[in-house]
């Protein structure tokens, strides 16, 4: 069944991660708010790139959890697969493809990419040049093989950090939550407001 | 349609108010503390005030899909999503399904429409601004469309009386171009708008920014059960607070507690039936959308308050003898001349600075800069268009500073990313928009809705002194903002197309002759004087500011004048 190949790939790859504790979590939902999850829409494999990405873009640290404890993949995927039109699933799904490919993963090889493989692909990406970025989102290289890539992994970026930071833990407990202020302040210091976080809401 | 079984209803009420959003609920509450039997009919669904506002109070996470709407549910709100704003989860509740309630464009009309009890008074942007004389002068000056039949001194009272009950905060500046009102305390700018105001001051002796005037309680002030605002912003889904102004909250409360409203949801008015002989207006015809019935309702007096398109509509259904082309319509002007706002054209810039400095409060306004275009001076004059604009904008730290961005993702990346950002300010102009009879809307007999009525087809357009005017409202915001010291200021120019404004008007428009207009100085029918219409549709320029006050103030005048009338029927 799928989510035992799930669990397998995720199994496979945990002796090779330096992210395994993250992982680890995802495995183990007993001990965080995290769920084993189902594509609805990815494939079982892209869903396991999705989860790598994820977790190197948010990761868990001391201060503060990271995307997978707040469930980010799943609902990345769960987006996807109610809210994107068409054309935007063609279009990720394109993307998806092609991060496979740059990552070398055919067939049911996926539990062998180790987490320097995705790190140095986010880091060729989402680390390039202006210059080059400016190439990349420029509309006439749309079909361009990296800038596909780059858009494909600046969506999940920028998908990632939102669905991160309106998720109930982290919306609650690590920005300023304050659901009915009462009041308003024009001007302030930060640290006095909010000890140097940003709003939740 | 199969043969129509008419039920005629035996009571005659003394008012019947057709629409509840900011006009009928108005409308409703006047002519019902006046002591007027009056029905209020609404053509959508019931909504009682709080128990009917089902997003109120969730937080993003409380929603399946955080405020995204599910792809089968956007594909039947195709044009009243076209806003980008007014959709989402929070608040697609309270606009039509477009496959149910189709209209056709001749050319692109952005028509958002909200059929339910309080209409999109539960939507609106709370932005209210009086117009002045430099407004109801402005056709006869410059000859584009024709003369106000009304000028400040005729409204200035009904203002205050409106503002006095529904609680407007705001700022009095003593501007000829834009009256001071009856304010309640207003709301704080923020540092970095505080800022910019210190810098218009400096470098221009002609403009200035004040923080916007909105329709919200706030201080300790008793507004019939309504209380202060709680900065919350979500005010599109509903006040739990009744805060802001809405029919739901305040004029439709009031109306039933005179005892004397009915108000009867769910039902569609699609005709107003005139009688040849008393040379008025003797009731409506109605179809009840829960039986399918078609019923009549008499009244003395009738309300037109639908919105504009709708009222007008209405009006151009009601054929007799006496008006083939639609009730009132000697002039041949009922259905064109629309208006709307024209906006999307301004300047953001960032900047720097203010690092250790934040807001506390989702404030549900912005900042505000008056007109300062073509005041009837040679100084302010423009010489490429005509009329002019105001500014609504705000500053805010939310977007990602330029270093953290660099970091792309990681450990350091995510803990940075969740201080706030750099701060940013954008400034969007709001521009009047001349009548023309050109831009018209016409019903389609060939293509019906559900119901067998007539839809609407819009064909109307942005003409060249809108688009003349869009060009110095871009050009002066990116001045402002880069003599105020902002960095990296970008220009925007979303024309979109009318109707985008959400304050379409025009449509049936008061003047002195009856040659060239259709309603009179109080709002009725010049040749049917039993018939009132203070929506919209009534306006005869549309002036650059925020017009929702104006109908509401229009509409007391009307209502008060319509009961004195009454008493001698």
């Amino acid at each position: 069944m799928n989510r035992r190949d799930v669990l397998k790939g995720l199994g496979l790859t945990l002796g090779y991660t330096i992210a395994a504790p993250s992982i680890m979590s995802l495995l183990h939902s007993c001990k965080t708010e995290a769920k084993v999850w189902t594509p609805q829409f990815l494939s079982i494999t892209e869903g396991i790139v999705l989860t790598n990405l994820v977790d190197l873009i948010l990761p868990k640290t001391e201060t503060t959890p990271g995307a997978l404890e707040v469930n980010v993949p799943e609902f990345i995927d769960l987006l996807i697969f109610k809210v994107y039109e068409d054309e935007d699933k063609i279009k990720l799904k394109k993307g998806m493809e092609s991060i496979l490919k740059a990552l070398n993963i055919v067939d049911d090889n996926v539990s062998i990419i180790r987490t320097e493989n995705y790190d140095n692909l986010l880091a060729k990406y989402l680390r390039s040049s202006k210059e080059q970025q400016k190439f990349y989102t420029h509309k006439d290289n749309e079909n361009n093989e990296d800038a596909i890539i780059f858009n494909t992994l600046t969506n999940i970026r920028n998908t990632s950090v939102w669905a991160y930071k309106t998720s109930e833990l982290v919306g609650e407990n690590i920005l300023a939550y304050d659901p009915i202020p009462g009041n308003q302040i024009g001007c302030a210091p930060l640290e006095e407001l909010t000890g140097g976080k940003a709003w939740s809401l | 349609m199969t043969e129509e079984v008419i039920t005629e209803y035996p009571t005659t009420y003394d008012a019947i108010v057709i629409g509840t959003g900011i006009s009928g609920g108005w409308a409703a509450k006047e002519l019902c503390e006046k002591g007027l039997k009056t029905l209020v009919l609404e053509r959508g669904r019931m909504i009682n005030h709080i128990t009917d506002y089902p997003t109120a109070n969730l937080d993003p996470w409380d929603m399946e899909l955080r405020n995204n709407v599910p792809k089968e549910d956007k594909a039947r709100q195709l044009k009243q999503s076209r806003t980008g704003y007014t959709t989402k989860f929070e608040s697609k509740h309270w606009f039509v399904d477009d496959l149910k309630h189709p209209y056709n464009e001749t050319k692109r009309f952005d028509w958002m429409r909200g059929y339910h009890v309080g209409g999109r008074s539960i939507t609106w942007g709370r932005q209210s601004y009086r117009l002045s004389d430099l407004d109801f002068g402005a056709n006869k000056k410059d000859g584009h469309g024709v003369d106000w039949p009304i000028r400040y001194k005729d409204i200035s009272p009904w203002y205050d009386y409106v503002e006095s009950y529904i609680g407007v905060s705001g700022e009095n500046l003593g501007l000829s171009q834009l009256p001071d009102g009856v304010f309640e305390p207003p709301m704080e700018l923020n540092c970095v708008e505080e800022h910019l105001k210190e810098q218009l001051s400096k470098n221009y002796d002609d403009r200035l920014l004040t923080i916007g005037r909105v329709a919200h309680i706030n201080s300790s002030k008793v507004f019939n059960g309504r209380s202060k605002c709680q900065y919350r912003s979500r005010c599109r889904r509903g006040c739990p607070f009744g805060a802001y102004f809405s029919s739901n909250s305040s004029t439709l409360p009031a109306a039933e507690l005179t005892g004397n409203m009915t108000l009867r949801p769910n039902s569609i008015v699609h005709e107003i039936i005139y009688d040849a002989d008393l040379k008025k207006a003797t009731g409506v015809k109605v179809i009840d959308t829960e039986t399918k019935e078609t019923l009549v309702f008499n009244a003395k007096i009738i309300f037109c308050c639908a919105s504009s398109m709708a009222s007008t509509s209405i009006l151009l259904q009601s054929k007799s003898d006496r008006f083939p082309n639609g009730l009132g319509n000697d002039s041949g002007e009922l259905g064109h001349n629309i208006m709307d706002h024209h906006l999307g054209a301004g300047a953001s810039g960032k900047f720097d600075g203010y690092h250790d400095k934040y807001y506390k409060g989702r404030r549900p306004n912005g900042i505000y800069i008056p007109r300062f275009r073509n005041l009837g001076d040679k100084k302010t004059g423009h010489k490429d268009f005509l009329r002019g604009y105001g500014y609504q904008g705000g500053a805010g730290r939310g977007s990602i500073s330029e270093h953290v961005k660099e970091l792309a993702y990681g450990a350091e990346y995510k803990e940075k990313m969740l201080e706030p950002g750099e701060w940013r300010m954008g400034l969007g102009g709001f521009g009047e928009c001349l009548p023309n009879h050109e831009n018209k809307m016409t019903l389609d007999y060939d293509k019906l809705d559900d119901w067998g009525l007539p839809t609407i087809t819009f064909d109307a357009e942005w003409k060249e002194n809108e688009l003349i005017m869009r060009k110095d409202m871009i050009q002066q915001a990116a001045e402002m903002l880069e003599k105020g010291g902002f960095k990296e200021i970008k220009t925007f120019n979303n024309l979109a197309a009318p109707g985008i404004g959400i304050h379409e008007m025009g449509t049936a428009r008061m003047g002195r002759d009856p040659k060239t207009s259709i309603l009179n100085k109080y709002n009725q029918i010049h040749t049917v004087k039993n018939v009132y219409v203070t929506d919209g549709a009534c306006m005869t320029s549309s002036g650059c500011q925020n017009p929702s006050l104006t109908y509401m103030a229009i509409t007391a005048r009307a209502a008060n004048h319509a009961a004195k009338q009454f008493k001698s029927l």
